[in-house]
């Protein structure tokens, strides 16, 4: 694949020019986070079509793009604004209300704690000190990346924002329409989740 | 004073630096007198620092395929 893509200028100039590689490049990088966020607005059902409908949005505006954020960013916010029209049309505007009360509400703090606020039973020391002596196990690997696609869709987006894509939590807060403490709240719980899947699997090889 | 379960709760705000100088104070206390909760932030940032590590997962080859003609054929027909 073309290094001259990784430039993002390049890669307005392929996609402007419709190149099928810039095309490539494009939608390599760029899809699976479109996806997410557009599932987190509108469910799973229709995001494949907002994303569709938001990438003609980006061929269509490229000329427009100032470059006053990342071509990422920009995009995302294609997205994000194609699925809450999308949303405004069908007057389905309570759905995401609805999906951020429902993650909020769940996953709340379990029973780690006792009556006076301390652990039950202490955390498990884990035997992994960096992030690499974790992701060296493929099966942990797997086990975490799938528990990222199984969390729900308005955690999954704001943890791969964060995390692997490097936005600002304003930033993501405004793509996903939320406020910022929901938005750290839904990271904290993402993390969580990420954190009991590592936790289990050390469990589990210090028993064997 | 702040708790294990306050620390529990605190853990994200208190790695991203979004804590209160009072609130942050207050972890840091806590965490001075409790092994367990040391043991739980550490292991928390090192999670965080892993998925840092990680890439969103890209779409198989087939889908890139068919993701472009089906925009190329809609920006024709846009045009």
């Amino acid at each position: 694949m073309s290094d001259r893509f990784t430039d993002e200028r390049g890669l307005i100039e392929g996609l402007s020019k419709g190149e099928d590689e810039a095309y490539r490049y494009a939608i390599k990088s760029y899809q699976g986070i479109m996806l997410y966020v557009a599932t987190s607005i509108v469910g799973n059902a229709i995001a494949e079509e907002i994303v569709q409908d938001a990438w003609v949005s980006v061929i269509k505006s490229l000329s427009k793009f100032e470059g006053r954020s990342s071509l990422k960013t920009w995009i995302l916010r294609i997205v994000s604004n194609t699925a809450k029209t999308r949303l405004r049309k069908e007057s389905r505007s309570v759905a995401m209300g609805d999906a951020l009360d429902l993650e909020l509400a769940q996953g709340a703090q379990q029973d780690q704690f006792d009556e006076s606020g301390h652990w039950v039973s202490p955390p498990t020391s884990w035997h992994f000190d960096t992030p690499e002596a974790i992701l060296s196990s493929e099966e942990l690997k797997e086990a975490i990346s799938q528990a990222i696609t199984q969390l729900p869709a308005l955690q999954r987006s704001v943890l791969t924002l964060k995390e692997m894509e490097d936005l600002e939590m304003d930033e993501i807060c405004k793509i996903l329409d939320i406020s910022e403490s929901n938005g750290r709240v839904l990271l904290h719980r993402a993390r969580s989740r990420i954190y009991q899947v590592i936790d289990n699997f050390e469990n589990s090889k210090s028993h064997v | 004073m702040f708790k294990c379960k306050d620390i529990n709760h605190h853990t994200s705000d208190y790695l991203d630096k979004n804590l209160s100088l009072w609130k942050r104070m207050n972890v840091r206390l806590h965490l001075f007198m409790c092994g367990p909760c040391r043991d739980f932030v550490r292991q928390f940032g090192l999670t965080r620092s892993s998925l840092q590590h990680l890439s969103t997962p890209a779409p198989t080859d087939d889908k890139i395929d068919a993701a472009i003609a089906k925009l190329k054929a809609k920006v024709k027909e846009n045009q």
